[in-house]
């Protein structure tokens, strides 16, 4: 297979993906109960009104005619427009939005990485010690506890009793706004890190080329650092893929909890007030976001290990 | 002169709580450029032996008793950093299978290289790259340059074994432990790779323990043949001895379920009858007697390992055969 056959069934293959999360997102908003005019109105709409609303947005058409027009219109990057903004452009709601979600994820993955992998090596090392327990105990707490507890929690105590952080908000990556955030998002990757690094590296420490190495009077410090982690590393991308998803779920309840204006907030608000046209293109572009982490994933364990390559 | 000497070494296995010793009091001796073949069905003990010459026992396993000296000095007394100098520098080991001993995600030029800054630095890059390709062409491979780019999925069985060699002899040591370096690989590479650790061991006046199952790899290769059963030492004897009048009931039967091309042809091959005892539940006095046709009461006792000529045997009925 050469490299462009398989980029080509690649992108193909995307392309399906998108397509089904996009059907199936379709059909979940409209069999959600309620309309989106009627939770935006003072008062209860007279039929009357309620009809021509549904008209001026072309809802009164049958689901397969709404459906193929909105597709063709979203492949020409048209998502219409938000019914909860009024009259703005779906895409403008979007890349509002989309950078304080995006920044919390990557930063919340990154800090997974640093901090956990590095805990994982320790552990391995220290197979059965003290610290490996502790780190076991501690990281199925980071795993079990739900960031809509975690973030109140944190509010609480940092922000209300401690006064150290803002109790909300946002001002950017870089400030004082995006440590509760990030640090409640990245708990679950930094347990999962270390625990699949733990894993890992102790079966690579067992392994034969691990013993050759040693055999061959190399350092333990020279052969963990120099060959080993990299053998252990190749189980985490996979992880790290997943985490994304993961993430992406996570981030929706830390924004609201958090009041960060980021798809994530947008997202669930979008839903209350069944703003389809939002719904629908954040899913998609969430679902994006997997589809183009999971490719990096690939790429990241070809690079790591060469018998993907040549597979 | 004695290089290394292996003296009264007893090595027990952690199993259930319990201590299950393998290595049972062995002693031999290796004496500076020669060739050594330690031979024994699998769980007598022999690659424990060479592990715990490279104190590199996985960590259920301890050394009870004994000692291990290299030109007189104490192994088993340094201390880890001086013990990793003389690993790979001056007593390397090989093992079995190359695919799984060497690094799958390394080059094997990286993983040659790895031992050169260990062992012997290089000055220049220029240095070390012509350092691989000369190991490589010591061990046999051709088109060195292209087969140190390779990452050992990329090699053939009796390749990867040849660079998993070239490994060992990057930190140019003083003896080799070969353990079952022919066991995954087919009969005709078996006999290349054993040609290969001769050749290696004359022209660097390298002394070669090989350790394996198979008496038939060891004919033309070894000065000295160990037989190893149930941890202990049953015959030590020059080669050429031992194939021509064995003198240990186990060493004969080995002999016997060789596969000879001048017997009569369609004739079965003799195996041993039974099983190697557990180590666990050894049985009182010699350990091969439950299976051993020439056992007697006298069997009972555990025999010892006595000095006959230019052998070591144990055996109660050895030399009245």
């Amino acid at each position: 297979m050469s490299a462009n056959g398989t980029i080509a069934r690649r992108v193909g293959r995307t392309g399906v993906v998108l397509l089904v999360v996009y059907a199936i997102t379709f059909v979940c908003v409209r069999l959600t109960p309620g309309n989106p005019f009627a939770a935006r109105a003072p008062r209860a709409l007279s039929p009357d009104q309620q009809a021509r609303l549904e008209r001026q947005f072309g809802l009164d058409d049958p689901w397969p005619v709404q459906f193929v027009r909105y597709l063709f219109r979203a492949l020409s990057g048209d998502f219409g427009v938000s019914y909860a903004h009024q009259g703005e452009d779906v895409v403008d709601v979007i890349v509002a939005r989309a950078w304080p979600t995006m920044s919390l994820v990557g930063a919340a993955l990154l800090v997974g990485l640093v901090v956990g992998v590095p805990l994982g090596v320790a552990a391995a090392l220290r197979n059965d010690s003290w610290f490996d327990h502790l780190l076991s105990g501690v990281s199925t707490l980071g795993v079990a506890i739900p960031v809509f507890v975690a973030t109140p929690v944190l509010v609480i105590v940092l922000s209300v009793y401690a006064g150290w952080l803002p109790a909300q908000g946002w001002d950017g990556l870089i400030s004082t706004t995006a440590i509760i955030p990030i640090v409640v998002l990245a708990l679950e990757p930094i347990a999962v890190t270390a625990r699949f690094t733990r894993a890992s590296m102790i079966e690579v420490l067992r392994s034969d080329h691990h013993r050759t190495a040693r055999a061959r009077g190399l350092a333990r410090r020279t052969v963990v650092f120099r060959f080993a982690l990299r053998n252990g590393l190749v189980p985490v991308t996979t992880i790290t893929g997943l985490q994304v998803a993961g993430l992406l779920g996570s981030v929706v309840l830390v924004e609201s909890a958090y009041n960060v204006p980021g798809l994530g907030k947008e997202f669930l608000a979008a839903i209350t007030a069944r703003d389809y046209p939002v719904v629908m293109a954040a899913t998609l572009i969430f679902a994006a976001v997997i589809v183009v982490a999971n490719l990096l994933v690939d790429v990241a364990y070809a690079r790591l290990d060469p018998r993907i390559r040549s597979a | 002169m004695d290089q290394l000497v292996v003296s009264d070494l007893v090595v027990e296995f952690a199993r259930a709580g319990h201590r299950v010793p393998v290595v049972r009091g062995v002693s031999f001796t290796l004496e500076r450029g020669r060739r050594v073949a330690v031979v024994g069905e699998s769980g007598s003990g022999k690659s424990v032996t060479a592990l715990a010459v490279t104190r590199l026992l996985p960590p259920t396993a301890s050394i009870r008793s004994g000692s291990i000296s290299l030109d007189g000095s104490d192994l088993l007394g340094l201390p880890e950093r001086s013990m990793e100098d003389i690993r790979g520098g001056r007593v390397a080991m090989v093992f079995q299978d190359a695919l799984t001993a060497l690094d799958p995600l390394f080059t094997i030029e990286q993983q040659i290289q790895a031992v050169l800054d260990r062992h012997a630095p290089r000055a220049s890059r220029q240095a070390r790259h012509d350092e691989c390709l000369e190991l490589m062409r010591a061990v046999g491979i051709s088109d060195p340059e292209r087969r140190l780019r390779a990452y050992p999925h990329e090699l053939s069985g009796g390749m990867r074994q040849r660079a998993l060699i070239a490994t060992a002899l990057a930190g140019d040591p003083e003896v080799l432990i070969a353990d079952e370096p022919t066991t995954a690989l087919d009969v005709t590479v078996q006999a290349q790779i054993v040609d290969l650790l001769r050749r290696l061991s004359d022209e660097r006046g390298m002394a070669v323990i090989l350790i394996t199952h198979d008496l038939g790899v060891v004919a033309d290769f070894a000065d000295r043949v160990v037989v190893m059963y149930a941890g202990r030492i049953v015959e030590d004897a020059p080669a050429d001895e031992l194939f021509e009048s064995p003198a240990h009931p186990y060493s004969a039967a080995l002999l016997d379920s060789l596969p000879s091309l001048d017997g009569p042809r369609m004739r079965r091959l003799p195996s041993i009858g039974g099983a190697p005892p557990d180590p666990a539940a050894l049985p009182a006095g010699c350990s091969f007697a439950p299976r051993c046709a020439r056992a007697t009461g006298e069997c009972d006792s555990e025999p010892v390992l006595v000095t006959i000529g230019a052998r070591r045997v144990a055996c109660h009925h050895a030399g009245t055969a």
